[in-house]
């Protein structure tokens, strides 16, 4: 139990503090991200450059700070509009159901068929690079995982006798979604919705490491990857030190998420036999 | 069971025909005009005046309304006939089917591997949960989850082919070729097949049932062989099926890092070049194939688990 | 040495480590002999189950025996070695559980888990344990055996899921059985054919019965003899006639005093006031597997007056529950006409209809303090303040007798008496015409129920309400309503006043129904349990409930 707490608090304390940095990146960087010096191409870590420079001379921790704005930001925005779009949809399908929840439900189902890379490459292909089409990109497909959890839920609470009961008072459709299905809905949505910034972070730098999110000079995590990979023997720290932050912060979303996911049941009933 | 099968297979049917409408009008929604593309794929520059053009949209049936149109594509399709792609001119199917065998071999290994992994560790941890061997093992999964194939793969680059030149750095030749992508894709999969397990082995160890079967004189070991193992495995199927459709077409940046002429690889020239043709046929095939593949996957959880069809019916 | 199973000081508590655990069961000394019918009764946790699975030595992780020893004929379960143990559970020492559906593994036929005690305790593979089941089957009652073994649990009906469980515990030949409530989920016909089929095998194999239950009419119907149990310990033992006749100890008698609901005790003339609620010809069916339909109500014509009780009787499935739901507008009929208010006094509304469910608990929002459940009735009323919907709250917890400090807790921190009537209030918020009690007292316990049933009576009287009291207990119903209507298969089969129904039942389904509410074998002990004088009045409030 104790170590638990810690593990959580550790986390969040690690998410916190790189947020924070990654928000206060032009003030806390030592180089201009975009700043080439030819003269230090691939350069070892030293006291001048942490985490040492690229093939251009550029240094690696200002480009991962710089880099971390564009990742994280796609991520935090693709996740709230998944989520918000998925638990509508879900919500939606669970409450009217018949047809409604017929077709929402297996447009679902196809789209998880449908590789969730591809679509994205679709997105990109059709409407070019950027945060926009990148964000759009990754909504296509985001949304399902929110609205499956969404529909399950509510279809749960839905059946549970104080709906009913709620219904039987006079209490009208709307005011029962928000009082009785979104309070139950909350806690294991934002679980999956710090499981998803943490799939959606890794996806947004897959589409950069492809060529696909950002474009030069400005930098992404997946994209220095992609960058450093043809020098890797050279200068290793290139590809390690953004991997290691995407997965730092991955690492922290997925065990945030998963405590929240755990901490979903309602609160105890009294066992059997204490009812006299 | 049977109703469930044709329902399920009008769903497959009603998902082939949405999905391969969309695929369909992916020229018709990327910028430019289709017939221009489809010029472009035979000829190059722009040597071909307006007349021609428009004497060929009109023998193409391009004027024609857009179903006419996209049933007669889907029964060339059908027929194998997916045509030319842009880039080399060769017919659609002769790239795409050989592509499709090498991501299928790369798919069966990595995830044969990730099962062989998964079901061990899970069943460790789910039987005995709060244990070290439990602690150990999530929090190993755990850190799996956020790895990025796109730094995995770098890095094992970096140690096995290029510090202690083991196994080859790229490529798709002999099998050694094929260890670094296996793994690099399995890894992610073994995480959440775990999880799976141990999740399904938790459960299904702390239902009422095998209390009784311990009370008709089922030994610990033999009512968790009998009982716990089977029922805590049969939400495995489904994510398998999910992973498989999942991985037909998006090893992308596996296939990409490691140069093998999988799938990935395939759509992701097809997308860069604008090789429309290309990129259609190979949706077509991954998309039906995934859902086929999901659909088997619920008949056979259907089969595995006859209680859930009488729950959900 | 002593045949049968002694228990002798048992004691179980939490947390074996130290002798300072709690203390679950307390010094239990008991015993059953061959061919004998023990009872052991006693609320809901006072350790019954406990005592069973302390004799198959499958307690739940953190408990342990720590005192006294349980033998079974030579056999110290106490001190034998696991492998003893796992070829006396299901072979000597059967066992019956509960919820005969939650026991089955789902994944696996009937057939199936007949194999095991099969396997395990006669010997018996292929095709000899193939004879050997379909014998089973065939003499605990599966119609079709055959069909039984390849059966799924799912497929089962509560009744044949619990006589599918009967016959994997007599599988493996005990001597003795551990049957822990084995009737409790299903109602009283089924519970006596479960009840019969053991007797049976009593009487024919010699089998011992050890017989966990709360339900005294069944002890009163087969028991040989009676042990009370309270807080972890026997308070009281007897041979059953005597023991249920004269009780001793304070506690039986009040278990005996829930039990009883005078029957006939409403006399009441048949009401001539309007009619306030007609059901025309409602019909509704649901969508089945196999797109076929599933009929729940057929034609049911029902009319119910101003201030009368009207009692709808029928078995589980029966359709009571769509009908209730029909009623209050939780659900759409497919033909027919449902009328409420037909003179026009009182309005439409559906608020005039309001509905006590089964299940207290879940009829609150867990996260919600009952306050807050309890505003949404009034949530629609613009022209209230706060302060008034304050105040006609309290107003409706003052007449469920509920202290209003129950109002800041949420439903977790209450008992399901005090839910249970704070549903009631919640509908009385409403200022109904109609209360609907959809089995409104089956999931408490029967100090409780009788409670709530009191409770019931009083506000009917007092609101002059009209009450539908669905119900598949006889006994609530009999205590009750002014009339009975039946439902069987979704149809209504007979309707009639109350004490003509028990005097004469006359449909073939009401006179099963009322069979089975008067035990078999003991009548006359039966009559002598419900004589007057025995038990305090039935209107005193109830004490336990505030506890």
């Amino acid at each position: 139990m104790r170590s638990r707490i810690t593990g959580t608090t550790v986390a969040a304390s690690v998410l916190v503090l790189i947020v924070l940095i990654v928000l206060l990146a032009p003030w806390l960087a030592p180089y201009p991200p975009a700043e080439q010096n030819l003269t230090e191409r691939l350069a070892p870590p030293s006291a001048g450059h942490w985490l040492g420079t690229d093939n251009l001379g550029r240094d690696t921790l200002s480009r991962i700070l710089d880099g971390g704005r564009f990742s994280m930001s796609v991520a935090a925005l693709a996740t709230v509009s998944t989520c918000l779009l998925g638990v509508a949809i879900g919500v939606l399908s669970a409450r009217r159901r018949g047809w409604v929840d017929e077709f929402l439900t297996r447009t679902n189902d196809v789209l998880l068929a449908l590789p969730e890379m591809v679509v994205a490459l679709f997105v990109v292909a059709a409407l070019g690079t950027g945060f926009g089409p990148l964000l759009l990109a990754l909504t296509v497909t985001g949304w399902t995982p929110f609205a499956r959890l969404a529909r399950a839920l509510a279809y749960d609470v839905s059946a549970r006798g104080f709906v009913e009961a709620a219904r039987v008072v006079g209490c009208r459709s709307s005011f029962i979604v928000l009082r009785h299905v979104l309070p139950h809905l909350a806690a294991p949505i934002l679980g999956q919705a710090a499981l998803r910034f943490g799939h959606l972070l890794i996806s947004v730098g897959a589409l950069s490491y492809l060529g696909l999110g950002v474009q030069p000079p400005q930098a992404d995590w997946g994209s220095m990857i992609a960058s450093a990979q043809p020098f890797a023997d050279r200068a290793p720290m290139g590809i390690l030190a953004p991997g290691l932050v995407i997965f730092t912060v991955a690492l922290c979303v997925t065990l945030l998420g998963q405590r929240a996911a755990r901490r979903t049941a309602p609160p105890l009933l009294l066992p059997a036999g204490t009812d006299s | 069971m049977l109703h469930f099968i044709t329902k399920r297979m009008a769903t497959l049917v009603a998902a082939v025909a949405v999905s391969s409408f969309a695929v369909f009008l992916i020229p018709y929604l990327t910028p430019g005009d289709p017939v221009r593309k489809i010029i472009r794929s035979r000829v190059a520059g722009d040597a071909v005046d307006e007349a021609t053009v428009q004497g060929l949209a009109e023998s193409l049936g391009l004027d024609d309304p857009l179903l006419a149109q996209y049933l007669r594509w889907v029964g060339d399709v059908a027929g194998g006939d997916m045509g030319l792609s842009y880039v080399s001119r060769t017919p659609v199917a002769e790239q795409v089917l050989p592509a499709l065998a090498v991501t299928l071999s790369l798919v069966v290994l990595s995830l044969g591997l990730a099962v062989s992994l998964a079901l061990p560790l899970g069943i460790v941890s789910g039987l005995r949960p709060g244990s070290a061997a439990d602690k150990a093992i999530t929090a190993v999964t755990q850190a799996l989850i956020a790895m990025p194939e796109y730094w995995v793969a770098p890095v094992l680059v970096l140690v096995f082919a290029l510090e202690l030149s083991v196994l080859p750095t790229a490529g798709w030749n002999d099998p050694s070729s094929a260890v670094l992508p296996a793994v690099t894709l399995a890894l992610r999969p073994i995480s959440f097949f775990t999880s799976a397990v141990r999740a399904g082995i938790i459960d299904s160890a702390a239902a009422d049932h095998v209390l009784a079967s311990r009370a008709r004189g089922l030994s610990r070991a033999q009512s968790v062989v009998r009982h716990v193992i089977p029922n805590g495995l049969v939400p495995l199927s489904t994510l398998f099926a999910v992973w498989f459709a999942g991985l037909l077409g998006g090893s992308v940046i596996v296939e990409v890092i490691f140069a093998v002429p999988g799938m990935g690889r395939l759509l992701f020239d097809a997308v860069v070049n604008g090789d429309i043709p290309l990129a259609q046929g190979g949706v077509v095939v991954v998309v039906v194939l995934a859902v086929v593949v999901t659909t088997a996957a619920d008949l056979v959880h259907r089969f595995l688990s006859p209680a859930l069809g009488a729950s959900l019916a | 040495m002593t045949a049968g199973l002694v228990l002798d000081g048992l004691d179980v508590r939490t947390d074996s480590s130290e002798s300072r655990g709690t203390p679950l069961l307390d010094g239990v000394s008991l015993s059953v002999g061959p061919g004998e019918f023990v009872a052991l009764v006693g609320g809901s946790g006072s350790g019954k189950t406990l005592t069973a699975m302390s004799c198959l030595r499958l307690l739940p992780p953190r408990l342990a025996i720590t005192g006294g020893s349980i033998r079974l004929g030579d056999l110290d379960l106490t001190r034998a070695a696991e492998q003893e143990l796992n070829s006396a559970r299901g072979g000597r020492l059967g066992m019956l559980f509960q919820q005969p559906g939650r026991m089955f593994n789902p994944n696996r036929t009937v057939g199936h888990h007949l194999r095991e005690p099969l396997r395990l305790h006669a010997g018996l593979r292929g095709v000899g344990a193939r004879s050997r089941a379909l014998e089973l089957l065939a003499e605990v009652g599966f119609p079709d055996p055959a069909r039984g073994l390849r059966a799924y649990p799912h497929q089962l009906s509560g009744g044949m899921a619990q006589r599918a469980m009967t016959a994997v515990a007599l599988a493996g030949q005990p001597e003795m059985l551990l049957a822990d409530e084995p009737t409790s989920a299903l109602d009283k016909v089924l519970e006596r054919q479960i009840l019969q089929l053991l007797d049976r095998e009593r009487r024919e194999r010699g089998l011992g019965i050890l017989y966990i239950t709360h339900n005294i009419a069944s002890v009163a119907a087969y028991a040989d003899r009676v042990l009370v149990m309270s807080a972890g310990s026997i308070v009281e033992e007897g041979v059953t006639s005597e023991l249920l006749a004269r009780p001793r100890n304070p506690y039986t008698r009040e278990l005996l005093t829930a039990a009883r609901l005078a029957p006939e005790s409403r006399r009441r003339q048949p009401s001539t006031e309007r009619e306030i609620l007609v059901l025309d010809e409602v019909g509704k069916s649901f969508p089945a597997p196999r797109g076929k339909r599933h009929t729940a109500l057929e034609d049911v014509s029902l009319s119910l007056r101003r201030g009368e009780i009207l009692g709808i009787l029928g078995q589980s499935g029966s359709g009571k529950s769509t009908l209730a739901k029909a009623v209050v507008g939780l659900e759409s009929v497919d033909t027919g006409s449902i009328t409420r208010s037909p003179d026009g006094a009182g309005g439409d509304r559906i608020t005039a209809v309001q509905l006590v469910f089964q299940e207290p608990h879940s009829a609150f929002d867990p996260r919600m303090t009952l306050r807050t459940s309890l505003r949404a009735p009034l949530h629609a009323r613009r022209e209230l303040t706060p302060r008034e919907r304050d105040d006609r709250i309290s107003a409706a917890m003052e007449e469920v007798d509920l202290d209003e400090s129950l109002l800041e807790r949420h439903p977790g921190q209450c008992s399901g008496g005090q839910l249970q009537r704070a549903t009631i209030a919640r509908a009385l918020l409403l200022e109904p015409r109609i209360l609907i009690c959809d089995e409104a007292t089956s999931a408490l316990d029967a100090l409780s129920q009788r409670t709530i049933l009191n409770l019931l009576l009083r506000l009917q009287r007092e609101h002059h309400l009209s009450l539908v009291v669905i119900s598949h207990d006889m006994d609530v119903v009999r205590y009750m309503c002014d009339r009975v209507a039946v439902i069987l298969q979704g149809r209504v089969v007979e309707v009639a006043q109350t004490r003509d129904f028990f005097a004469t039942p006359l449909h073939p389904h009401s006179r099963t129904l009322v069979a089975a509410s008067i035990p078999c074998r003991a009548e006359g002990l039966w009559a002598a349990l419900h004589a007057p004088g025995l038990v305090r009045a039935p209107d005193g409030k109830a004490s336990r409930d505030e506890a």
